[in-house]
């Protein structure tokens, strides 16, 4: 290797063509990128303390070299040694020599201070050499075969640390201070003396690899805060003031001199306390660590260097202490990330031996690391590494799961990545957890972690090409525990169902073992919370799978199963009338023993479901479907209540063949209707029609069925049979029996109503006979009568009426009245209620208003002549 | 108060702002708040050291904002660009940036260091001048770079480092320049407040245009140049002393500077070549004790200048034409006629820094001054902030 040249001093001539201080001479090849930051680099101040005229040997032995690396903007490096030189050549003071070499690269097996005794450095220019000619170009210098310092060798830093007690413990601060300033931007400052500065700089640069150590700036001495390198040694005097807040805040200050130090955060156990023991007593040691690391790619090693340390010594086999997560999540992440592909698997071989050896208390997260690694590194799992995953994998379902009950997710995204990686292989990682010995202690686990197991049992079972797993002892263990776990049985069994393949038998035999473990011989809840489950999952399911699952059942007389899982289905359905029609048209004909067994329970509990008023609907659509025929006697009866109930009395409304249905249906059931809304109807339909009353048999019929119906129906009833049949009354007999049919007294305001409209209605004949028969019913009505007793909650709004329908006479018609009944020879209290009933009927007549439309009646008197208009 | 909309430059990078663009910096201790890495300033300065903390712009009128962080308020104005902090003075006072340029070894450096005593400790209290450090940059960098060496050493001053070597030499020194006087009817009053911004250039930072874009941008931004010529360096001189004198290595010459300096100066303000430069440029013999041999023993310029009552337009003008003379005699016309064609105002001095030639051992024992306040009062003159002496003309050329 070759390094380029650059001598910068104060001279008499130089690259400039004039005195000065600048570039004296360099090596062509030398970029001006370069030459100004090696110039920018180069310069140098003695300390303000020191001897303002010092000897030449002064200058020699006192002054401090500042050798200085750093980066150039061409990505070589620039390694600068300045030196002091006192006088110029105009005699003026201050001026230094900066000889700076330009490498390709660190040379190998050197660190920066090795350079420092480096024999090809020029520390001054000689006078003869300072003429007034053009200084020629310097020529490249071979570096091959240049010694290392010998006084900074390993052994003689050994020997520095040791020399004075506190030594080590100071260079493991100045050590973590470096590493904490790669972060925080705040350099590294140690004020010493000239050489214990330099020592100091070589034993934090041997703590360092090789390539770390090159990576960083560093000066052996420097005068300027500003722009000063990463790590700095520094003597005397000079712009670093060394106070208290440049300690804290903007510098890592270690003033060796005055015992001013920056704090530093200590931990337990840390990198530059390891290294700086093995410095100061196994030096060697640290050689090994850089050997080691060559075998990882770390472009920034400061955070990896304590994990390969770790690592280092797990590797040859040393016992350290415990394994921790995170000790072993970092030496994971440093052998899978980091390591050159050719050491990788032997680094995980011994992080996986490591872990399978059982030691520390790991986490699931921590096995998943290493797993992911494995996993990661498909040839590697052909090795033994692969066995050693899968027992890792297992390790870690016995260990965190089970023990710890943590860590399902890593467990799930562990054996996905395995599985993944191992291939074909999976196999074997299926033997491994089917036969681990974990499988007798899942009671009282969580019923999460059984889910899990469960999927990667059945999943094992696929693997391992046994299908009828139902029948294994790891199934049946889990489903047992999965029951005894279960708070939820529909949502238990739906989740280890899901987990299934679409294969009809496995989720039908899976059902059915669920059910025996959760008990349901003993209990039906139990049935009911499988079958629900059960009906979740068929839902999602196409129908042909759901159907052979059904059959599977049915084969096995599973009813309560299916009772579950239809009713599962119905409240899933937004109509369940719509549902059970779809199941009867869809699924029942698959399952035929089972409809036939189960026909009026999952009718009735359609009915069940459906609010009232569908309910009624539904049960009179199966009437006139007939299916009511299929039914038990009992459900018969119900659906024909239901019917019944679902009729209008309102004959207008088509539902003719309906009513027919239901009176045949109650006929062929011997069923007796309450009301009875056929007959009604009936009734309804011939009230405005003929002459005669109903006869007196269809009247009881009337009166048996009013008092059962509802309020609106009653209304209608009397709104089209009151008026007609009391028209068709012509005497007192006829009008009391239909009164005593109609009339129920819970309603009796609303019969007054429809009654007073009879009575007081506007008629072409004043008082025709059926009214007549209404005023002389109650003249003579008997309250006191068994018959017409209930009738006397009519008698004062019939008296109204009455009155009101008189008032509407005039004086001459009341006095025909009045003889008709005188000649009827009415009893004394009949007399005194008519000459009630004609008072009343006066004082109505003489109110203000009825006087007012007499006065504008026309009257006899002159007739105005026409107008002339009129006449034309 | 001048106006938040009125462009500012920043002392140390030479870009121009508005008052309103100012960011500030947290001027609490750095217990207190935390320090942050500065991104502008590590980029423009390369000074990635953690400082206080950056407090955005906050536009409009105010003179102080308060720290999101520590509550502090602050008055540290930055300049955006650089994120420098500004003199307290910038927006409030006026301010002047002088700078002082010539050949290596012209004495730039000695001549600074004595100035600046000077005025402090003589000139002012005369005139009523008070010049005072700004910041603790300047103050330091003073008594360690110029007054320690030289007053409290006797040593000359080492050679100044190019600023392409050490950022340093980049950051100027910053003084406030208080002119007090009496008022109509005779009660003490401060007239004016001016800050006064001094570059010190290595001399082979002049060597190179590109160098001096680069490093000395204040160049085309000064209010004021002064110009040192060492007449040591004149081949005329140097023959007529015949070995009377050490002579000091042959350098660039100054006529090149010059040349340089002009050009710069029209560049960086875009002024056609048929413009003339205002900048008032002040053309000093520097160490002319050494070249008294040479001159007539009648010359104005052995007298003591009197300025106690103002600037002495007089004894100006006397030396100027002594001076111009003596430049023509010693074959430096070229000099005097690239000022006449280029500079609108321009005067001729002579001084000496340190009153005597340094011996071989560069050591000084004595410092004597000679006339080295002349050239800057005659600057203050130019920009009107000294009056000439009662009964003699306010202003020339």
């Amino acid at each position: 290797m070759k390094a380029r040249q650059l001598h910068y001093t104060s001279c008499r001539r130089g690259r400039s063509g004039g005195a000065g201080f600048q570039t004296r001479s360099l090596t062509p090849g030398i970029v001006p990128d370069e030459q100004r930051e090696i110039e920018r680099r180069g310069g140098y101040l003695p300390p303000r303390d020191f001897d303002p005229e010092p000897t030449p040997e002064e200058i020699a032995g006192l002054f401090p070299r500042a050798l200085r690396t750093y980066p150039l903007p061409s990505g070589r490096l620039g390694v600068t040694l300045s030196s002091y030189t006192g006088r110029d050549y105009s005699g003026r003071w201050g001026n230094f020599f900066a000889h700076t070499l330009v490498l390709e690269h660190a040379p190998p097996g050197l660190w920066p201070m090795d350079l420092f005794e480096w024999p090809v450095w020029r520390k001054g220019l000689p006078l003869e050499e300072d003429r007034d000619e053009p200084p020629p170009d310097l020529p490249e210098i071979p570096l091959d075969g240049l010694p290392a310092a010998e006084s900074f060798r390993l052994e003689e830093l050994g020997t520095f640390l040791n020399e004075s007690p506190g030594r080590v413990e100071q260079l493991v601060r100045m050590s973590r201070a470096l590493l904490a300033s790669l972060e925080d931007s705040r350099p590294l400052v140690i004020r010493d003396t000239p050489t214990q500065g330099l020592y100091w700089l070589a034993c934090l640069q041997r703590l360092l690899p090789h390539r770390m150590a090159w990576g960083l700036t560093w000066s052996t001495y420097q005068d300027d805060p500003r722009g000063c390198a990463q790590v700095n040694a520094t003597v005397g005097e000079t712009d670093f003031s060394f106070t208290e807040a440049e300690a804290r805040f903007r510098f890592y200050l270690f003033d060796l001199l005055c015992g001013l130090e920056s704090e530093v955060p200590s931990v337990a156990e840390d990198y530059p306390a390891l290294a700086a023991g093995w410095l100061a007593q196994r030096p060697a040691r640290l050689g090994q660590l850089f050997a080691f690391l060559e075998r990882f790619d770390l472009p920034e090693p400061a955070g990896y260097l304590l994990t390969a340390c770790h690592l280092l010594e797990l590797s040859e086999g040393l016992e350290g202490s415990p394994l921790t997560g995170a000790r072993l999540a970092s030496m994971t992440e440093l052998a899978a990330a980091r390591a050159l592909p050719a050491f990788r698997v032997p680094l995980l071989e011994v992080l996986a031996r490591e872990v399978e050896a059982g030691c520390g208390e790991l986490s699931a997260r921590d096995h998943l690391q290493l797993l992911e690694a494995l996993a990661a590194e498909p040839h590697a799992l052909e090795t033994p590494l692969g066995a050693a995953s899968q027992r890792i994998l297992v390790q870690m379902v016995a260990g965190p799961l089970l023990q710890r009950r943590e860590g399902r997710a890593e467990i799930l995204t562990a054996w996905r990545q395995l599985a993944e990686a191992l291939g074909d292989r999976r196999r074997e990682l299926a033997g491994s957890f089917l036969g681990a010995p974990f499988w007798k202690t899942l009671a009282g686990q969580p019923q999460a972690t059984l889910q899990l197991l469960w999927q990667l049992t059945w999943e094992s079972f696929q693997w391992s090409g046994r299908k009828a797993a139902w029948r294994e002892p790891q199934s049946q263990a889990l489903m047992t525990a999965l029951a005894k776990a279960s708070q939820d049985l529909a949502a238990t069994t739906s989740e280890a169902l899901e987990c299934l393949p679409e294969d009809a038998e496995a989720l039908a035999r899976t059902t059915l073992l669920l059910a025996v473990a959760a008990g349901s011989r003993e209990s039906p809840s139990a049935a009911t919370g499988v079958g629900r489950g059960l009906g979740r999952v068929l839902g999602a399911k196409p129908a042909s799978l759901a159907s052979a699952v059904r059959r599977v059942l049915e084969t096995e007389g599973a009813d309560d199963l299916l009772l579950a899982e239809w009713r599962e289905l119905r409240e899933q359905a937004a109509d369940p009338a719509e549902a059970f029609l779809a199941y009867q048209q869809q699924v029942l004909p698959a399952i035929p023993h089972y409809a036939a067994r189960n026909r009026d329970a999952l009718a009735s509990d359609v009915l069940e479901a459906l609010p009232a008023e569908r309910r009624r609907a539904t049960a009179l659509r199966w009437l006139l479907e007939g299916q009511t025929g299929g039914f038990g006697k009992g459900l018969a009866e119900r659906c024909l209540v239901l019917g019944n109930e679902a009729l209008s009395l309102d004959p207008k409304k088509g539902d003719k063949a309906a009513a027919e249905r239901v009176a045949e249906e109650a006929t062929r059931l011997r069923r007796k209707l309450v009301p009875d809304r056929p007959f009604l109807r009936t009734v309804l339909a011939g009230a405005g029609k003929g002459d005669s009353l109903p006869p007196a048999a269809d009247l009881a019929r009337i009166g048996s069925s009013v008092p059962d119906l509802a309020p609106e129906e009653y209304e209608v009833f009397l709104g089209a049979f009151l008026g007609a049949a009391l028209h068709r009354a012509g005497n007192v007999k006829e009008h009391r029996q239909i009164l005593l049919a109609s009339f129920r007294p819970a309603d009796a305001g609303l019969f007054t109503r429809h009654y007073s409209r009879f009575l007081t209605l506007r008629r072409q004949s004043p008082w025709p006979t059926p009214a007549v028969a209404a005023l002389r019913f109650w003249l003579t009505f008997d309250p006191t009568s068994a018959e017409t007793a209930p009738l006397s909650r009519l008698q004062e709004g019939a008296a109204s009426a009455l009155a009101e329908a008189l008032a509407k006479l005039d004086r001459n018609g009341l006095a025909d009245l009045g003889r008709q009944f005188q000649q009827a020879r009415l009893d004394l209290g009949a007399t005194r209620r008519w000459n009630t009933l004609k008072e009343r009927a006066e004082r109505r007549r003489n109110t203000w208003w009825r006087r007012a439309l007499g006065w504008l009646k026309p009257r006899s008197g002159p007739r105005r002549s026409p107008k002339k208009s009129e006449r034309s | 108060m001048r106006s938040p909309f009125t462009r500012e430059t920043c002392p140390y990078c030479f870009e121009t702002f508005r008052l309103r663009e100012t960011p500030f910096r947290c001027a609490s201790p750095m217990a207190r708040c935390t320090p942050e890495v500065d991104e502008v300033r590590a980029r423009v300065w390369e000074e990635k050291l953690p400082i206080g903390r950056v407090l955005p712009a906050p536009g409009g009128f105010k003179r102080e904002v308060r720290c999101s962080a520590c509550s502090q308020i602050s008055r540290k104005r930055l300049c955006p660009h650089c994120h420098m902090e500004l003199p307290h003075t910038v927006g409030r006072y006026r301010h002047l940036i002088f700078a002082v340029i010539g050949a290596k070894e012209a004495g730039k450096s000695h001549y600074l260091a004595v100035l600046i005593d000077q005025i402090r400790k003589h000139v002012g209290p005369a005139l009523g001048i008070l010049l005072e450090p700004l910041n603790d940059h300047t103050l330091k960098r003073y008594r360690e770079v110029f007054y320690d060496p030289l007053f409290q050493r006797g040593n000359v001053i080492g050679g100044t480092v190019s600023a392409l070597a050490d950022r340093r030499v980049q950051l100027p020194l910053i003084y406030s320049l208080t002119l007090s006087g009496k008022g109509l009817l005779g009660r003490k009053k401060i007239r004016g407040v001016v800050t006064l911004v001094f570059f010190d250039t290595a001399g082979e930072d002049l060597d190179s245009e590109d160098t001096m874009a680069t490093v000395n941008k204040y160049i085309y931004r000064a209010d004021g140049l002064l110009l040192l010529l060492d007449p040591l360096q004149l081949p005329t001189v140097r023959s007529r002393l015949n070995g009377a004198v050490a002579l000091p290595t042959i350098n660039t010459e100054s006529a090149s500077i010059l040349e340089r300096t002009t050009r710069l100066i029209r560049a960086g303000r875009h002024l056609p070549l048929d413009r003339l430069l205002r900048t008032p440029m002040a053309v000093a013999f520097s160490k002319f004790d050494a070249v008294e041999s040479l001159l007539d023993a009648q010359l104005q310029l052995h007298a003591a200048s009197r300025h106690e009552e103002g600037f002495d337009a007089a004894d100006f003008e006397a030396v100027q034409a002594e001076m111009q003379a003596l430049l023509t005699e010693w074959d430096g016309g070229v000099i005097r006629h690239q000022l006449e064609t280029h500079y609108k105002r321009f005067g001729f001095f002579g001084l000496s820094a340190l009153g005597c030639n340094p011996a071989s051992d560069k050591k000084v024992p004595r410092i004597l001054p000679r006339r080295v306040e002349d050239p800057f009062l005659w600057l203050l003159h130019a920009h009107g902030l000294l009056p000439a002496r009662r009964g003699e003309p306010r202003r020339f050329r």
